[in-house]
């Protein structure tokens, strides 16, 4: 093969793979310095061309090189930030409408946990509450109602106390799923480790 | 030689070469082919990443009245050539598993 004949092969060759054009030029660049320095040093364009294999294998590997979404990828980074900045009014509402679905199931476990607390805290408040004005009641006469309240603080201290595993529990529960939730969200960001 | 094998360790060739001084495409083939077998498309694709990696850098000379590419080696390349030739310890605990020579250890 003549020199032309060889780059015009693997211009063909490429171009049926969908290579990129810039791709293609910066290939076609080095082989065609290859083949002068080879026909520099006595090589004639024929051995020059044949030493270098075929085409069509040349453009399979770089193809291979590019990788699955390597069009993509270079083309990707050749996108001018303009097309970044133009097309915020799409991604941006996307990324917002996605952060606030997060927040919100973050928000949502943190509730959860805080219901049953303010339970228990009621209940500290309904025990002492019910003590304080029972005794006071019984003190200025009212010996039924103030034992009847009493009796209801005693009531609410016990559920405090019964309520207080299940709801410890709960809590752990709680702050486990949204500590799990919250390494999944940051691994989302993280950068694959590349041992290249 | 396997061919995985090969190629990590012609990255560092590429580099150890263009530390001895700049050189150019068919230079590199025919130096490393001294040591190791290496073609010209074996070559492209590793220079070509060196270079998207900020390992070397390209520059044109005039040559016969056409511009011939030259590459030169760069900090950041041979910082990554010393990582490759600090690997040389490693290399040789974990060959001499593979040749069983530790196996009285």
């Amino acid at each position: 093969m003549t020199k032309a004949e060889f780059l015009s092969s693997l211009r063909g060759e490429m171009s049926t793979l969908a290579i990129p054009k810039d791709e293609v030029d910066r290939s076609i660049l080095f082989y065609s310095e290859m083949i002068d320095d080879k026909t520099d040093e006595g090589l004639s364009e024929s051995e020059a061309t044949e030493s270098l294999g075929s085409p069509g294998q040349i453009a399979r590997e770089i193809r291979r090189g590019l990788g699955i979404g390597g069009c993509f990828r270079d083309k990707l980074s050749a996108l001018p930030k303009g097309l970044l900045i133009f097309g915020f009014p799409l991604w941006f509402p996307l990324l917002a409408a996605a952060a606030i679905v997060v927040m919100a199931m973050f928000l949502i476990l943190w509730a959860m946990m805080l219901l049953p607390a303010a339970v228990e805290f009621a209940l500290v408040a309904a025990t002492a509450a019910g003590i304080i004005g029972g005794v006071w009641a019984i003190s200025a006469g009212s010996l039924l109602s103030g034992l009847f309240t009493v009796g209801v603080a005693f009531i609410a201290g016990g559920m405090f106390f019964i309520l207080l595993a299940p709801v410890m529990k709960l809590a752990g529960w709680l702050a486990r799923t949204s500590l799990v939730l919250l390494k999944w969200t940051l691994n989302l960001f993280a950068k694959e480790e590349d041992d290249s | 030689m396997d061919i995985q094998v090969k190629k990590g360790l012609l990255e560092a060739c590429v580099l150890a070469a263009l530390i001895r001084g700049d050189s150019y495409g068919y230079q590199l083939v025919k130096d490393i082919s001294n040591v190791v077998e290496m073609s010209e498309s074996t070559l492209y694709p590793i220079v070509k990443r060196l270079e998207a990696a900020g390992m070397l850098t390209v520059y044109s000379i005039e040559h016969n009245g056409r511009l011939r590419k030259y590459y030169r080696v760069t900090d950041s390349g041979r910082e990554r050539l010393r990582g490759h030739q600090a690997d040389w310890e490693n290399i040789q605990r974990i060959y001499r598993f593979i040749n069983q020579e530790d196996e009285n250890d």
